[in-house]
C-alpha cells in the first residue's frame, strides 16, 4: 500500500486503542504500564510536531516547544486515565484534529503565560508544512550520485562493525544531536553520560580508521547518508519490536 | 522512479508528519515502510524531515527512560512514561523561566503508577469535622539521577517522596524538610511536605503547614498541584475553625471535573 494513499494517521488510531486500554478497568498493571508509556512517546511525538509546524510554534524555542508538549501530553495522559478523554466512537482523523486542537491551545497558553502575545505567522495556524517547504529533490550528476553512494555504503560498513549498543548512541549523537545525558538514559542505552562519553569517542575513532581504510577522510555527510543508516539499522529493529 | 513515486499523480508524494509518527512508531505494514525507505534516500526534504522526528521521538524516550527493571522491557516501543528526575535534569537548562512547571509536574504525576490514584481513603481520621487528608501519588521507584551536577538536595527529595509515598509521615516530614530544592521543585517539595503535616495531624504540624503554604502562590502552580495545595488549605482552614472559608475553598474546588472535584463535592454533600 502507498502510504501517500492514506491520509488517516495511524498514530492516531493507535492512540484511541491505548487511550481505551487505559481506561479499562480489566487491563492488568504491566499492560497498563506500557499503554501509558506508549500513550505518552505518540501524544509527545505528535503533539511536538505540531508545534514545530503547524501550531505557530516554530517561533518557540526548542526547549520550549519540547516544554509544551510535555506539559500536554501530561494533561491529556491524566485526562485519559481518569476518563475524561473519551474517544469511543472517534475516527482517527478526529483523535489527531483534537491532538493538534491541545497543540495550539498549547501555544496561546505558553504566550499568555509570558505575557506576551505573538501573531501567528502569515499562513496562519493551520498552515501545513508541505505548502512551505521546497520540495527539493537532490538529483546530482550522476558521477556526484556514485560517489554519494560509495561514501553511504561505506560508513554503513563502518558503522556495522560496532556493537550494537555504540552505534546506536553514535546514531543518537551524529544525527539527532542528542546530549550525553539523554543518550546514557535512553532505554537502548541505558549508561552513565561519563561511559557514553568514552562510548563514543571510542565509535568516533572507530569510524574514521576504518572509514580511512577505505579511502575516505571525514567530511560532511551528503544528502542520503542519514537515510541509509536509518534503513540499515533503525528499521530492522522496529520491525523486531513490531513482531 | 520507486513504487511509492509511481502513483498517478503529477509528481512524487513527500512524507508528512503524521506518516512520519507512523513510520517511526512502527505503525506502517512492511511494503510501505520499503517505499520510504527508498523515498528519504533520493528526498533531501524527506530525509530532514525523517530526521527531525526521529531525532525527537528518541528524545522524548531518553526523557522518559527508567530502569529496564522497572518493566524489563528493551525495546523501540518498550520505553516507560517519565521519571522523575530523569526529566529535570536531561532537559540541561534546568527550571526554565516560561514554562518550568510543564517539567515539575512531570516528575511527581507520570513517575508512579496509576497517575491519577491521587488519594487513599483508609487513612487519618475520619472525624466528621474534618476533611479527610489525601495522599498525593509520588514516584513509586527510586529516581535514577544521571546528572553529574546532582547533589545531596535532590537525593533527599527523592527519599522524601519514597517515604511519602510509603505512607511513613515521619520519614516524609523529615526528609522533605531537610531538603532544599531549587526554584519549581522546592515548591513541589513543599506541597508534599505540607499534605505530609496534614497526615501528621497535630496542632504544631498544622501551623507549620500553614506557613509553608502561605508561602507559596498557589495559584500560581498547575494543575493538580494547585487543586492539591488548594484541598491542603481547605483541611487547615478546618482545623483552624475557619469553616466558612474552608466551605468556599471547597465549593470552588467542586467546580472541578478530575478527582480533587470529586472530594470537594462528597465532603460537601457529606456536611
Amino acid at each position: 500500500m502507498p502510504y501517500s494513499e492514506s491520509n488517516t494517521p495511524h498514530w492516531a488510531a493507535r492512540l484511541g486503542e491505548l487511550v481505551h486500554i487505559l481506561q479499562t478497568p480489566d487491563t492488568g498493571p504491566a499492560g497498563h504500564e506500557a499503554a501509558r508509556a506508549e500513550s505518552w512517546v505518540l501524544l509527545n511525538s505528535a503533539i511536538l510536531r505540531h508545534l514545530s509546524v503547524r501550531a505557530g510554534g516554530a517561533g518557540l524555542a526548542h526547549e520550549d516547544r519540547e516544554d509544551l508538549a510535555a506539559e500536554k501530553s501530561l494533561d491529556l495522559l491524566r485526562r485519559a486515565e481518569s476518563g475524561a478523554w473519551r474517544v469511543e466512537g472517534r475516527a482517527a482523523g478526529e483523535i489527531a484534529a483534537f491532538v493538534a486542537t491541545v497543540a495550539r491551545h498549547g501555544i496561546v497558553d505558553h504566550h499568555r503565560r509570558s505575557s506576551r502575545w505573538v501573531q501567528p505567522g502569515p499562513g496562519g495556524m493551520d498552515e501545513t508544512p508541505h505548502n512551505d517547504r521546497v520540495l527539493a529533490h537532490d538529483p546530482g550528476s550522476p558521477l556526484a550520485q556514485v560517489e554519494r553512494r560509495d561514501f553511504v555504503q561505506a560508513l554503513c560498513d563502518c558503522a556495522e562493525h560496532l556493537q550494537p549498543r555504540a552505534r546506536r548512541a553514535w546514531l543518537f549523537r551524529v544525527f539527532y544531536d542528542l546530549s550525553s545525558k539523554e543518550i546514557a538514559a535512553h532505554p537502548e542505552i541505558d549508561l552513565n553520560p561519563a561511559h557514553v562519553d568514552v562510548l563514543l569517542q571510542r565509535c568516533r575513532d572507530g569510524i574514521r580508521v576504518c572509514m580511512r581504510a577505505k579511502g575516505y577522510e571525514p567530511h560532511d555527510m551528503p544528502p542520503g547518508t542519514f537515510a541509509a543508516l536509518w534503513k540499515a539499522f533503525r528499521i530492522p529493529q522496529a520491525a523486531e519490536v513490531k513482531r | 522512479m520507486s513504487e511509492f513515486e509511481s502513483q498517478a499523480r503529477p509528481g512524487p508524494v513527500h512524507l508528512d508528519e503524521d506518516r512520519c509518527i507512523d513510520l517511526l512508531h512502527g505503525l506502517l505494514e512492511t511494503p510501505e515502510v520499503e517505499a520510504i525507505a527508498s523515498h528519504v534516500a533520493q528526498c533531501v526534504t524527506c530525509e530532514a524531515l525523517l530526521r527531525d522526528c526521529a531525532a525527537e521521538r528518541e528524545r522524548v524516550r531518553a526523557q522518559a527512560a527508567v530502569r529496564r527493571s522497572t518493566l524489563g522491557g528493551d525495546g523501540v516501543g518498550a520505553s516507560p512514561a517519565p521519571r522523575g528526575a530523569d526529566i529535570r535534569k536531561i532537559h540541561g537548562s534546568e527550571w526554565r523561566v516560561l514554562v518550568p512547571w510543564a517539567i515539575a509536574a512531570s516528575i511527581l504525576l507520570i513517575a508512579g503508577r496509576g497517575a491519577l490514584r491521587m488519594f487513599g481513603d483508609s487513612h487519618g481520621n475520619a472525624a466528621t469535622a474534618r476533611i479527610t487528608p489525601g495522599w498525593i501519588i509520588a514516584p513509586h521507584d527510586g529516581v535514577a539521577n544521571r546528572d553529574a551536577r546532582s547533589d545531596s538536595a535532590d537525593v533527599l527529595v527523592d527519599r522524601g517522596l519514597a517515604a511519602y509515598e510509603a505512607h511513613d509521615v515521619e520519614s516524609a516530614i523529615r526528609l522533605l524538610s531537610a531538603a532544599k530544592a531549587e526554584g519549581e521543585m522546592d515548591l513541589v517539595r513543599i506541597v508534599f511536605l505540607a499534605s505530609a503535616l496534614t497526615w501528621k495531624g497535630d496542632a504544631e504540624s498544622f501551623a507549620i503547614a500553614d506557613r509553608l503554604l502561605a508561602s507559596v502562590a498557589i495559584d500560581d502552580l498547575p494543575d493538580p498541584w494547585r487543586g492539591e495545595a488548594l484541598w491542603t488549605r481547605a483541611i487547615l482552614l478546618r482545623q483552624q475553625n475557619k469553616a466558612s472559608e474552608a466551605d468556599a475553598l471547597l465549593r470552588a474546588l467542586s467546580s472541578r471535573t478530575d478527582g480533587i472535584g470529586e472530594r470537594a463535592r462528597k465532603t460537601l454533600d457529606a456536611r
